[in-house]
């Protein structure tokens, strides 16, 4: 296709005028208002309030503009009537949901029944009362159908509320006020010309917060202006032909029946069109307000026909008689009947004198019932009045006694405070006497302990401090004997001053009978030379003889060529000298022995007494390993000592701390003692002092020098 | 403004391959069509999802623009469409299927609808185009021209007024307003019908026309 093709069409196209409309049609749909669906709403469809000057209400013409039926979303049938089906809906612009009803399909077509459709959207539409349902929008559904949108009302007929009743008696006050309301609504509707002509408790819906609203405006009908237009010579609106079916008694019929005939008024059922005015709905009223006092509608049997006056009358007769029963006020009974006169001037003129009427009836019961509420109350108050005081002498009584109780209780606390009081003083006086004695005593304990600690402290300080003077005395003593015998020289023995005899045994060395008390050596090495000189040992034994004895043998032997033994005291001349002629083996060495004879005969018994010896042992300590002396342990011995002097030209060089030792019985080897001790020495190494408390028997001490 | 060389299908074509571009204008001009379809189908308005279904149905691989024939014009073909996303919700239960009691079976009001909303959306494509095409100072007051006529709803007396000029020389105008509208409007047609002849354009945008005025 060419551009050019677009601008000179090749075929027919229809007229220029024809042409031209579409165009406009086109030109509208381009340039104008967006009415695609995407697009927001239509403007809502308004209606003038009609003012009080203006006519009654009017039916419109048929030929009504109708809205569009795609703005609400249709959710499902709710209900369905004689000529149409309400349907739930929601208009999603505005957010709710919303009544929508259509007329019955089989209706559809039926012209009837489609303007008294429209005329039941557009009467509802005009009137504005609470008690009316509102009308929200009138139009047509995409197939041609009309259709109104109207307030979703959420409640239960006041028909099913009625029949829930057990008695007509239960809650009858309630639903007088119902009714009370419903009269309201029908005053509002008959000042606008309209009379309902459907009026029965399924066509009143209560809503779930106690809204009652008049529905189904179906067979409304708008009236004249009033007499006064009728008599001012206004043509009456034309009566639609109507020819009375029987269908169902509570049910409305379709087509072309017009009322409910259990609540139908007589000349309603008698098809006296003409006829109905206000005072039919008077009639409805009563029917409802009957239903309310009794339970049932005035005509229970199926309505006769508009030949059977007098049938009628009966079931009316019946209905009253019923009302009588109901045991309702006699006020509510005369009206109901009243309403439900068979003659329609016998009846409330219109709804409102029905409310007046309502409304009086209701402020005398409820004026009756606040009086007796007053008295009621005026009595309870009197019988409050009455407990209230002998409650408060009862209250006063038991106040009293809980006084006291309390003054009791009180007394007794108190007296049992005190004496907890002074007990617990005394207490504590007793526990702070025996805690300061305590205390005391523990001081006492304390400082005696204190002074024992210190005294045997100071003893202790003493014992060590005699113990070191004695020691300091022995030392100096020593110190002086040492001085002493080195300035003197000693007597070197050549030949013993005793009797010597040779001997092939040796005597017997035996101490048994002596306890040794003190054994101290003085060992003179002054006068010893290598290969010549003699040394001297001057012995002094203090000791007790404990048994009989004869002689003590002291023993010597020596390595060097002669050992002469000499004895000092107690009596030199008689002792004698032993001189085995044979060697004695000690150890691996051959020894010349000697033994000295003291003669204890004249000693008495458990008396200390001293012997003291000496011994020149010539040519003598020729080899190292001569050089020692030793001395044995005694049994019971107290204390050995030996004091060495050493020449002054030659003193000893070995360790002082090294001298001693000692060797145990049987042994050869002596190890180096370090029992208890005492050791002096002098600075230039010429003498060496030790001393051994408590020698043990049997074993040898040998002081060890080297030159 | 759609040329020769350029159809319905190569925009949906470009639209299907992501260009976004394409994809805005397919919006514009098919969305409402589509959404006034499924409203007098199903009698609500909220068919966002049925909608949105149309369209990946167009786009999507080996999808229905696979066995389209671009020879025809888009309308039945969208319209095929749609039909069948509607069918096929309603057969899922996807969207409600239920319709009033007393309403038509058939779908012939939703036809309708969808209709007046093609020849609406072509109307204003139209518009568009001409909007598009006028560069010069004289197109440019010629479209104003037609704004306030059929949207502010002044006669041309009135208008002439209002922009102080001779009345018979804004009629003059006026009708060549309308002769650039026509021309803008068969190549709309056009646009949507590649295989169409010069008459068949003219007969369709006679169609559309007569669909307004329905």
């Amino acid at each position: 296709m060419s551009s050019d093709n677009l601008t000179e069409p090749a075929t027919p196209v229809p007229s220029n005028d024809l042409l031209e409309t579409a165009l406009n049609a086109g030109l509208a749909a381009a340039f104008g208002e967006d009415q695609t669906p995407g697009g927001w709403s239509r403007p809502p469809l308004l209606r003038a309030d009609p003012s009080e000057f203006d006519p009654s209400v009017q039916p419109p013409p048929l030929d009504v503009r109708c809205g569009s039926d795609d703005r609400y979303e249709l959710l499902g049938e709710i209900a369905r009537g004689g000529m149409g089906v309400v349907l739930k809906a929601r208009d999603p612009d505005l957010g709710r949901d919303l009544a929508f009803k259509v007329v019955r399909e089989e209706y559809a077509a039926h012209p009837q029944i489609l303007q008294r459709f429209v005329e039941e959207a557009q009467i509802g539409g005009q009137l504005q009362h609470p008690g009316i349902v509102p009308i929200y929008d009138l139009g047509r559904l995409a197939s041609g159908q009309p259709y109104f949108a109207m307030k979703l009302v959420k409640g239960r007929t006041l028909d099913d509320l009625l029949q829930e009743r057990i008695s007509p008696a239960d809650e009858r006050v309630r639903y007088v006020h119902n009714f009370l309301q419903v009269c309201q609504t029908m005053a509002y509707a008959h000042s606008k010309g309209v009379i309902h002509r459907d009026l029965k408790p399924a066509n009143v819906m209560v809503g779930a917060f106690g809204e009652v609203l008049v529905m189904d405006w179906g067979l409304a009908k708008v009236l004249p202006k009033g007499a006064d237009d009728a008599a001012a010579g206004c043509p009456a609106p034309e009566a639609r032909p109507t020819v009375i079916h029987v269908p169902h008694e509570n049910e409305t019929a379709s087509g072309s029946v017009m009322g409910t005939p259990a609540f139908m008024p007589p000349e309603q059922a008698s098809g006296e069109i003409d006829k109905l005015d206000e005072r039919a709905d008077v009639f409805g009223l009563g029917a409802i307000l009957c239903v309310i006092l009794t339970g049932h509608p005035p005509f229970i049997d199926r309505l006769p026909l508009l030949t059977h006056v007098v049938k009628m009358r009966e079931q009316l007769a019946a209905a009253y008689a019923r009302l009588d029963d109901s045991g309702a006020d006699a006020e509510l009974v005369d009206l109901c009947k009243k309403c439900l006169s068979f003659d329609r001037d016998a009846r409330p003129r219109n709804s409102s004198e029905l409310v007046a009427a309502i409304t009086g009836y209701i402020t005398g019961v409820e004026s009756r019932a606040e009086q007796e509420r007053l008295v009621r109350a005026a009595a309870e108050a009197r019988a409050d009045q009455a407990v209230h005081t002998q409650r408060e002498a009862e209250g006063r009584a038991l106040k009293e006694r809980k006084l006291r109780k309390m003054q009791l209780a009180f007394t007794g606390c108190a007296c049992c405070l005190v004496v907890s009081l002074i007990l617990g003083m005394w207490w504590d006086e007793r526990r702070e006497d025996q805690m300061r004695q305590e205390r005391h005593d523990a001081a006492v304990k304390h400082q005696r302990l204190v002074d024992e600690k210190e005294a045997e402290e100071g003893k202790r300080r003493q014992l060590l401090e005699d113990q070191r003077d004695r020691k300091e005395r022995r030392h100096q003593e020593i110190t002086r004997l040492a001085e002493a015998l080195s300035r003197a020289r000693p007597r070197l023995d050549r030949t013993s001053p005793h009797p010597v005899e040779a001997v092939d045994t040796p005597p017997p060395v035996d101490y048994s009978a002596f306890r040794i008390l003190d054994d101290r050596r003085i060992v003179d090495l002054r006068d010893w030379d290598q290969g010549k000189g003699a040394v001297t040992m001057t012995r002094r034994i203090r000791l007790m003889k404990i048994s009989d004895a004869d002689t003590l043998w002291f023993a010597g032997r020596t390595t060097g060529t002669s050992l002469i033994f000499r004895c000092v005291s107690p009596n030199p001349q008689t002792a004698r000298l032993v001189v085995p002629r044979e060697k004695e083996r000690v150890d691996t060495q051959l020894m010349k022995a000697s033994y000295l004879g003291v003669d204890v005969r004249d000693v008495p018994l458990n008396q200390e007494f001293e012997i003291q010896t000496v011994g020149t042992y010539w040519c003598s300590l020729q080899s190292p390993a001569d050089w020692w002396f030793g001395v044995i342990g005694y049994r019971g011995g107290l204390r050995v000592s030996m004091l060495v002097l050493f020449p002054k030209h030659l003193p000893y060089t070995n360790d002082s701390r090294d001298a001693l030792r000692v060797a145990r019985p049987g042994e050869e080897t002596a190890v180096a003692f370090t029992g208890e001790k005492t050791i002096y020495e002098s600075q230039d190494r010429t003498w060496f002092y030790w001393e051994i408390p408590e020698p043990q028997h049997n074993h040898v001490y040998k002081f060890y020098w080297t030159w | 403004m759609p040329t020769a060389d350029l159809t319905c299908w190569t925009m949906i074509r470009e639209a299907a391959a992501g260009d976004p571009a394409a994809r805005d204008r397919f919006a514009r001009v098919y969305q409402p069509i589509v959404a006034a379809y499924l409203a007098a189908r199903w009698h609500r308005r909220d068919a966002d999802d049925a909608v949105q279904d149309v369209f990946v149905e167009c786009f999507r691989d080996r999808g229905a623009l696979a066995s389209a024939d671009p020879t025809r014009g888009f309308r039945a073909f969208l319209l095929g469409v749609v039909r069948n996303v509607a069918r096929r919700h309603e057969a899922t239960r996807k969207s409600p299927a239920a319709l009033p009691p007393g309403l038509p079976a058939d779908d012939t009001g939703p036809a309708q609808a969808f209709d007046r909303a093609w020849a609406r959306a072509l109307m204003r494509e139209a518009a568009h185009a001409q909007e598009e095409a006028a560069t010069t100072e004289p197109a440019v007051r010629r479209v104003q021209l037609l704004r306030m006529r059929f949207q502010d709803g002044l006669p041309i007396r009135d208008i002439a007024t209002r922009w102080k000029v001779d009345a018979a020389r804004l009629h003059h105008e006026y009708a060549t307003a309308r002769q650039e509208f026509r021309l803008a409007l068969r190549k709309v047609v056009a646009f949507h019908n590649p295989a169409a002849s010069a008459a068949d354009v003219e007969r369709e945008c006679l169609d559309l026309l007569a669909a307004l005025g329905n």
